[in-house]
């Protein structure tokens, strides 16, 4: 049953599983500050910023079937806007500069799609996503007041007033605890987005989009809302790194960090909802259990993502899932996703 | 006055010349197996690393023979890491869909970083020019150096000899019909793995030559790894979706683009390549030379 | 000789539709009217142009010349999607479903894309699921279809004739005034055929809307089409009845004579 874990069925019964999972992963990084040292937090933190990439990512790949390979400079965006409307304008509400930073996300995104989507989809479009966040790459590294090569640097972690209150951001774990309220928050409407009807329409296109037309879909638009979804989505997470590590480089808009989600999907597998973020939690303990080795680290990264190809070319999610079936008896279906079409 | 035109067309053609080198190997591999080889920047430092080595070993004052067979020992020794990678991994992922033979290539390219790190170290290096590469030619106010030369004369130099054996050899055209059919060429008794394997093999050979030759340009860094492949995908899909011949032109029409681009918006080096190569892909997307592989 | 018409008002109408591929000209001239109600057959040898002019009608290719209107709107130029909320719903030669989602994911797509298109609510406040009344017609349809024993399985699974079925229940959920049918029957054995046959026939029986198919048994085509045009080469070689078209010398000699009957 691909499509039980594939998010759209219409039968009910995967938002309470979802749910449930979804609540354990909550209490586990909720209660890790009182159990764990700083340096777990803190990849904890990074790791859920990373989910967030990741799924976004995969609202276009597994949804629609458009491959970006530029979608780090969507998070690059959305984190120097950020840092950057705080350190001009700190009177601005934090909550506001983040909506901010992710609608801004969302138009470049709208304003791109509108014209890469009319010409090309497939590896074109993949290629394009490359040459324009080369681009952004490229601005950020040569822009004097976004700190060229060097980044912003001593970006502070905001007071947030919530009318009745007002939370300091920059004590203890509390940015910590926003962070990862922001990204259950985000992780939500993703969801949301991928099991309701939008959802319907986004998987008709990425099994056959020509098939959708004939059913009156405007395939291009969708693919451009989800383009701008994820982006949108991508971005906001990208102004919350920025406090996060209180420093920003050009590297958050380099190729090599767009890969990751698409590691992270591919790994986990892009069927489940459940696919990047799998993809993103090996990753951060790979590298985390590798961090003192040095360049055996990315030896040792490389080998375990070889492997997992070779063991599951499905993605873990879908090799698991095979694998249990064959226990129980029943036929594999493979799933096949393609890149380029 | 001359100069001011015509010295950016020759750095032009030199960076051109310096990506297609790059790229000969990349496009061969995508052109027949479909693969996007993301690793392809490893190996290519892993040959500039190990051509490195060789000339350090060496010693003394290199001369332009020992500087070529230098590059060539790095580019079979690349090769080698080629048939290693094509057994163990290219030939499983075969069946496998393609979007994840991405996750390969992309563990590849980690791995070989990861060797160059432990193996060498993360400090920069830089190697010397032999000396006979090392003066300039001045021809009114245009200076060029010689290595340039050399370099563009090797770029054209290797895409005559690519293309001579496309077209008028056996193997050449065995290519070609591999690359646009590999059912028919199976059907008609062509051991099609072992070409494969050869192919990956030819493809590492170059990435492996093309570090070597392009040494004393580059600052040896783990870096090196990630810094051409972006312009050598561009180059790939630009030229055509992995013909040689497109991905010769597309990479002296970006190069050159972009190189006198940066006179005019000089704030942004490099940008107009990107911007060109964009323009491009919206304006042609079946590439300069469309519908032919390789 | 298409453009005098007795009965039903031209609906779709087809006017010098030219279309050329870079070594062939597969579309001469071409005319077509079909009129409101009319249950219309292309036929024609292999190669006539049948499936090149069926692209042309629904948008899934553009005319070179000539010109398409649709109740009197040109639509030469729109995009398949854009014909669909027109009215538009067509079948492929060779079934096409959503392969990995179950058979009422399927249709529930195409009914809420209906909605969409006929800008109606899809579902109710922030609910996921469909709505009840969607819900409701996913039955209906399967039921009329004879789908709804299989609605939970995987659209990729089913047999051949129940991917026709199933691509025929996505359409009937747009609720078509027109409904493009391209080889029903392809592939089929005898008793499908005979079975899909019958269930085209309940479906005009029922919703009345206008049908155009193409097929190449003869059979299925003078059970259903009440008229009948005759592509032969890429030209419009005949237009008329059933009885008229089987009686023109010509088209014994071109078809019926050069092809068996169920080929």
């Amino acid at each position: 049953m691909t499509s039980s874990t594939n998010g759209s069925t219409i039968n009910g019964s995967t938002w309470r599983r979802d749910a449930l999972i979804a609540a354990v992963a909550l209490a586990v990084l909720v209660s890790l500050p009182f159990v764990a040292n700083k340096g777990i937090v803190f990849v904890a933190g990074t790791l859920a910023l990373h989910v967030v990439f990741g799924l976004s990512w995969n609202l276009m790949f597994g949804q629609t079937g458009l491959v970006s390979f530029g979608h780090a400079s969507f998070f690059a965006i959305g984190g120097y806007a950020f840092a950057w409307t705080a350190k001009m304008f700190p009177q601005l509400h934090p909550l506001l500069l983040f909506a901010g930073a992710g609608v801004l996300g969302a138009l470049v995104a709208l304003v791109v799609g509108m014209i890469a989507l009319r010409r090309s989809v497939g590896v074109y479009f993949a290629i394009l996503s490359l040459a324009l966040s080369q681009i952004v790459y490229l601005l950020l590294s040569y822009t004097p007041s976004l700190g060229q090569e060097d980044g912003l640097t001593g970006i502070r972690r905001p007071l947030l007033s919530l009318g009745l209150t007002t939370i300091d951001l920059a004590r203890g774990d509390n940015y910590y605890y926003f962070m990862i309220a922001m990204c259950t928050l985000l992780a939500i409407g993703l969801w949301w987005v991928v099991h309701g009807s939008m959802g319907r329409v986004f998987k008709s296109i990425q099994q056959d989009p020509e098939r959708a037309a004939f059913l009156g879909i405007n395939v291009q638009g969708y693919r451009l809302r989800s383009f701008a979804i994820a982006s949108g989505t991508t971005a906001i997470a990208g102004a919350l790194y920025g406090p996060w590590l209180q420093l920003l480089t050009p590297e958050i808009a380099h190729w090599t960090f767009s890969a990751r989600p698409i590691l992270y999907t591919l790994l986990g597998g892009v069927q489940s909802f459940w696919g990047p973020v799998v993809g993103a939690l090996c990753f951060a303990v790979l590298e985390y259990g590798t961090r003192t080795l040095h360049g055996l680290s990315e030896i040792v990264v490389g080998c375990i993502l070889l492997l997992i190809v070779l063991a599951f070319p499905g993605g873990l999610l879908g090799g698991l899932s095979r694998l249990g079936k064959r226990m129980a008896g029943k036929p594999a279906v493979a799933a096949k996703p393609e890149l380029a079409r | 006055m001359l100069a001011e035109f015509l010295s950016p067309l020759f750095n032009g053609l030199f960076s051109a010349m310096v990506v297609f080198l790059f790229a000969t190997g990349l496009t061969l591999i995508f052109g027949i197996l479909r693969i996007l080889n993301f690793a392809h920047g490893g190996f290519f430092m892993l040959g500039a690393y190990l051509a490195f080595t060789l000339v350090r070993l060496i010693g003394g004052d290199m001369s332009i023979a020992s500087y070529l067979l230098v590059s060539i020992a790095a580019g079979i020794a690349v090769g080698f890491c080629g048939l290693v990678v094509e057994r163990l991994i290219f030939r499983r992922l075969q069946h496998v869909d393609e979007a994840y033979s991405l996750i390969a290539t992309y563990a590849l390219l980690l791995i070989s970083e990861g060797a160059v790190k432990a193996i060498w170290g993360v400090s920069f290096h830089s190697a010397t020019t032999p000396s006979a590469l090392g003066s300039a030619v001045v021809v009114g106010d245009l200076v060029m150096p010689v290595f340039a030369i050399f370099i563009i004369a090797l770029g054209v130099l290797c895409y005559a000899v690519l293309e001579w054996i496309l077209q008028h050899t056996a193997v050449g055209k065995l290519m070609k019909s591999l690359a646009s059919d590999p059912w028919m060429a199976g059907m008609l008794g062509i051991n099609v793995p072992r070409f494969y394997a050869w192919i990956v093999v030819i493809g590492f050979f170059l990435a492996g030559l093309a570090g070597g030759l392009l040494l004393p340009n580059q600052t040896l860094s783990p870096n090196l790894a990630s810094v051409f492949v972006v312009q050598a995908f561009g180059v790939l899909i630009v030229g055509g979706m992995g013909n040689i011949r497109g991905a010769f032109l597309a990479s002296i029409l970006l190069c050159v683009i972009d190189s006198y681009g940066s006179i005019v918006f000089s704030q942004v080096p490099g940008i107009f390549f990107y911007v060109a190569m964009a323009v491009m892909l919206l304006a042609r997307p079946q590439g300069l030379i469309a519908g032919a592989r390789l | 000789m298409t453009a005098a018409r007795q009965g039903g008002t031209p609906l779709l109408v087809a006017t010098k539709i030219v279309k050329d591929y870079p070594s062939v000209k597969v579309l001469k001239d071409v005319d077509v009217s079909v009129a409101e109600g009319d249950t219309f057959a292309v036929i024609g040898p292999n190669g006539a142009g049948k499936t090149t002019l069926f692209k042309v009608l629904s948008g899934e290719v553009f005319a070179d010349r000539g010109t398409v209107t649709f109740k009197d709107l040109d639509v030469t130029r729109m995009p398949e999607w854009k014909r669909v909320r027109l009215g538009f719903g067509r079948s492929f030669q060779v079934a096409r479903v959503f392969p990995d989602l179950t058979t009422d994911e399927n249709v529930v797509i195409a009914i809420e894309a209906y909605h969409r298109n006929a800008g109606q609510p899809v579902t109710r406040g922030l609910a996921c699921k469909p709505s009840r009344e969607t819900r409701d017609i996913v039955e209906d349809t399967l039921l009329e279809v004879g789908l709804i024993d299989k609605r939970h399985e995987i659209a990729r699974l089913l047999s051949h004739g129940d991917k026709k079925r199933l691509e025929l229940a996505m359409s009937l959920a747009l609720r078509p005034r027109v409904l493009m049918l391209d080889e029903p029957t392809a592939g089929m054995s005898p008793s499908d055929r005979r079975a899909a046959t019958e269930l085209i026939a309940a479906i005009k029986e029922r919703h009345g809307m206008t049908i155009v198919l193409t097929e190449h048994d003869m059979e299925v085509v003078f059970g259903l089409a009440s008229r009948v045009a005759v592509l032969h080469q890429g030209a419009m070689v005949v237009t008329g009845t059933p009885a008229q078209v089987r009686d023109d010398p010509m088209v014994r000699e071109i078809y019926l004579g050069s092809e068996p009957v169920h080929a």
